[in-house]
């Protein structure tokens, strides 16, 4: 562990402000004391208010300059330090020094988490804060490292030294350690997470640092996952919380983890071309977010939750480009936000119950998409997705060799692949849409192709819309294969003549109007309601002033 | 063997891991994609030990598992200087045909890789049960010429085939062949009526119930 012994002395911090003292003294004490709700009032409130008045430039004060005033205990200065970190993060570029250091912080908490009998109780929005701060130093890191192309050739020979700094095995060996000794999988295999939902997380009678800092950890192993390209490792990670049947997830009352879990899993499925499940993910944590936008709306999360939202608006708009029959099973206001940030007029059999108020701005990105422009793909794939790493370390002696960019190129050369795969078959289907039956010869005349690559197009047009779609298996990952076409057709010989005929079936879909309309009905009786109780209360008071 | 938990990120493991992978590819030890998975990851974190033929067979072992995903799991894992030499690249390139459906290119292409495919036993056959599988959701009947094409098969051989299938459901009939049929290569008039739940009329009925 490098740079355990910077030296205090070096930075000549001035006097700390009494309200700071204050601060400190007081959440040491209600720490001692667990009294939760006035952590979580000074977590939630106070410090950022401090932050903001005080130290809005540079960091807050080095631990020592007030580890005298909480009686040097060791598990609140690692908690400060913490504290210490995230704002000299999120405020200023951190050094190489800096980093190493937080690393060290972070181990010597959890190691004191994991090790020690931890018997306090924290807000669990910090616990999550914990996790999620870990894993974004993390990722800076690994970032950071590749940046060789800026650096001295002394920072280059500090970094050489740095190389069990923020080492991914050692990150994940930690996700893991967590979820181990909280026993969290056997309990929430016990009953979904039913009791864990019932007391707001916070069982009484016990520490919920260690529990919550397990759970938190299924989340955080499914990102790391995603940001190296193990997408299905992720998925089964996450066991057993289960995306699909919501009713106990616990996520659902820390938005930050909630966005955080559904935007990973949504981008994994999408990579391994599970758009349905994609989709019912997208769709659910959107309608998610348009519930409590208004709830966040002074937080200081509340960027990021919109910026998290835009994103999976992006993916949303892959996956429909890639697999347009998944809009059918949108909710309503996503599908209006989707086509106002990204599509006019969608194709006419698709979208005849959407609002009338389309913004066209983006109007033409979605056609354009359904006709298999790449270009929109990869522009909503840069957009859309998480910022990729590279595991291991880069080769230091040869600086030009691989970019920072090189994990997403990775990815995104992938996913522009399966694009181009699918890229000539909109036209395709635009034709097959004209015809209910028609012969394999004439419709290679009219693609201006020969026999042997329409057969081929038309086998791999059908085998787009074959995907697999979970279906009730204990494990994200389970699911069975089933069609997801909006059109479908077969390939048959007439016996008679022996030519190949396409046929095509029709597909009638009763729309799923019984919400909309009774919503609407209620609201028209309640206008007719208000329309008619006057009379009744302006003849109540006439003849009382009779 | 399952990799679970704490397994997976262990790098003392690989020799373990990679010897029963090597087990899966001839056979001797029952498929498990989590150690191709664990292999793969380890490999992305220290490039320098990964073994190109052996992540190249481990891809192959991975494509005739179609039309699972396996092989589009393990290819994600693998960085750009893994996958852009010599064997590894000529698999990736069947494996683009094989996903295009580009069945003439992939038995053309299989000529280039010929000796990675024969350290792989049972991957022409699982390609082509993968084939038979694409054919049985896209058509009905089909020419005995296309099938042929399609399978890189001789007559003879074909006939053969056919005829191991015939319980399955595949009768020849003449030059055309019948194939079983499914849900995806029947033309059903699918009413997709969703049911109409009672929360989503409730509000209607109990208004009407109040003003009556």
């Amino acid at each position: 562990m490098a740079f355990r012994d910077y030296d205090p002395y070096e930075r000549d911090y001035g006097i700390v402000p009494d309200i700071v003292k204050q601060f400190v003294v007081y959440l040491y004490r209600h720490i001692r004391e667990r009294n939760i709700p006035e952590i979580e009032s000074m977590y939630e409130v106070s410090f950022p208010k401090l932050s903001d008045r005080y130290f809005k430039q540079g960091p807050w004060p080095p631990v020592d300059a007030i580890s005298d005033l909480v009686d040097q205990d060791h598990v609140f200065c690692l908690l400060y330090k913490e504290l210490y970190f995230r704002h000299l993060y999120a405020k200023t570029q951190p050094s190489l020094r800096a980093r190493c250091e937080s690393w060290d912080n972070y181990c010597d908490l959890f190691g004191v988490i994991l090790h020690g009998n931890v018997n306090m109780l924290l807000p669990n929005s910090w616990l999550w804060a914990m996790v999620d701060e870990f894993l974004y130093q993390f990722q800076s890191f690994a970032q950071y490292r590749t940046k060789l192309a800026g650096k001295s050739a002394e920072e280059i020979e500090l970094l050489k030294k740095c190389d069990k700094v923020w080492n991914i095995l050692d990150v994940l060996n930690v996700l893991q350690a967590l979820i181990d000794k909280s026993g969290i999988v056997a309990e929430l295999s016990r009953d979904g997470g039913a009791e864990l939902a019932a007391h707001d997380g916070y069982i009484p009678g016990q520490s919920n640092v260690l529990r919550m800092l397990g759970y938190f950890s299924l989340v955080g192993q499914l990102r790391v996952h995603c940001l190296i390209g193990d997408y299905s490792t992720g998925l089964q990670s996450l066991f057993p919380l289960n995306l699909f049947e919501r009713g106990k997830l616990y996520t659902q009352l820390l938005s930050g983890c909630h966005i955080t879990l559904f935007y990973y899993s949504s981008f994994a499925y999408l990579m391994l071309q599970r758009y349905t499940d994609a989709g019912r993910c997208l769709n659910a944590i959107l309608s998610y977010i348009h519930r409590v936008k208004q709830l966040h709306a002074r937080n200081a999360a509340y960027d990021q939750i919109l910026k998290k939202n835009e994103q999976m608006y992006a993916l949303l708009a892959l996956v429909v480009g890639l697999c347009p029959a998944v809009q059918s099973t949108l909710d309503e206001h996503v599908l209006v936000a989707l086509k106002d940030k990204f599509g006019e007029k969608l194709q006419a059999t698709l979208d005849e119950h959407v609002l009338v108020a389309l913004k066209d701005k983006f109007g033409e990105k979605l056609q354009r998409m359904f006709r298999g422009d790449e270009g929109l793909f990869d522009e909503a794939f840069m957009y859309g997705c998480p910022k990729f790493i590279t595991a291991a370390p880069p080769a230091y002696d040869n600086p030009s060799a691989a970019g920072p960019q090189e994990a997403y190129l990775r990815q995104r050369s992938l996913f522009l692949r399966q694009v181009g795969g699918v890229s000539r078959l909109p036209l395709l289907k635009q034709y097959l849409l004209l015809y209910s039956s028609i012969s394999l010869p004439k419709l290679a005349g009219l693609l201006e192709t020969d026999e042997a690559t329409l057969r081929t197009a038309l086998a791999c047009l059908k085998k787009s819309n074959y995907c697999l779609q979970w279906d009730g298996g204990r494990d994200m990952t389970s699911g069975s294969f089933t069609s997801t076409a909006d059109i479908d057709f077969y390939i048959d010989v007439d016996t008679a003549t022996g030519a190949e005929l396409v046929m095509l079936s029709d597909n009638i879909t009763t729309r799923h109007q019984a919400e909309l309309l009774s919503r609407h009905i209620v609201k028209f009786e309640a206008i007719v309601r208000d329309l008619e109780a006057p009379p009744v209360a302006a003849a109540a008071p006439a003849q009382a002033a009779y | 063997m399952e990799v679970r938990g704490v397994d997976r990120y262990q790098p003392e493991k690989l020799a373990v891991l990679e010897r029963n992978l090597e087990e899966q590819i001839t056979g001797t030890a029952k498929y498990s994609l989590d150690v191709a998975t664990a292999v793969f990851r380890l490999y992305q974190l220290q490039p320098s030990v990964a073994r190109k033929e052996l992540i190249a067979r481990a891809l192959l072992k991975a494509l005739s598992q179609m039309p699972q995903q396996d092989y589009r799991i393990l290819i994600h894992l693998l960085p750009e200087r893994l996958v852009a030499e010599e064997p590894v690249s000529s698999v990736v390139l069947l494996a683009q045909h094989l996903e295009a459906c580009n069945l003439q290119d992939f038995w053309a292409a299989t000529g280039s890789c010929k000796d990675t495919i024969s350290k792989v036993p049972g991957f022409q056959d699982a390609i082509r049960n993968y084939v038979l599988h694409s054919l049985s959701i896209t058509f009905q009947r089909v020419s005995l010429r296309v099938l042929g094409d399609w399978l890189k098969l001789d007559s003879s051989a074909l006939q053969q085939l056919l005829a191991d299938k015939a319980k399955a459901g595949w009768k020849v009939q003449g030059e055309v062949v019948c194939l079983p049929l499914n849900a995806f290569n029947t033309a059903v008039q699918k009413r997709k009526a969703d049911l109409i739940s009672f929360e989503a009329v409730a509000p209607v009925v109990k208004s009407s119930v109040a003003t009556a």
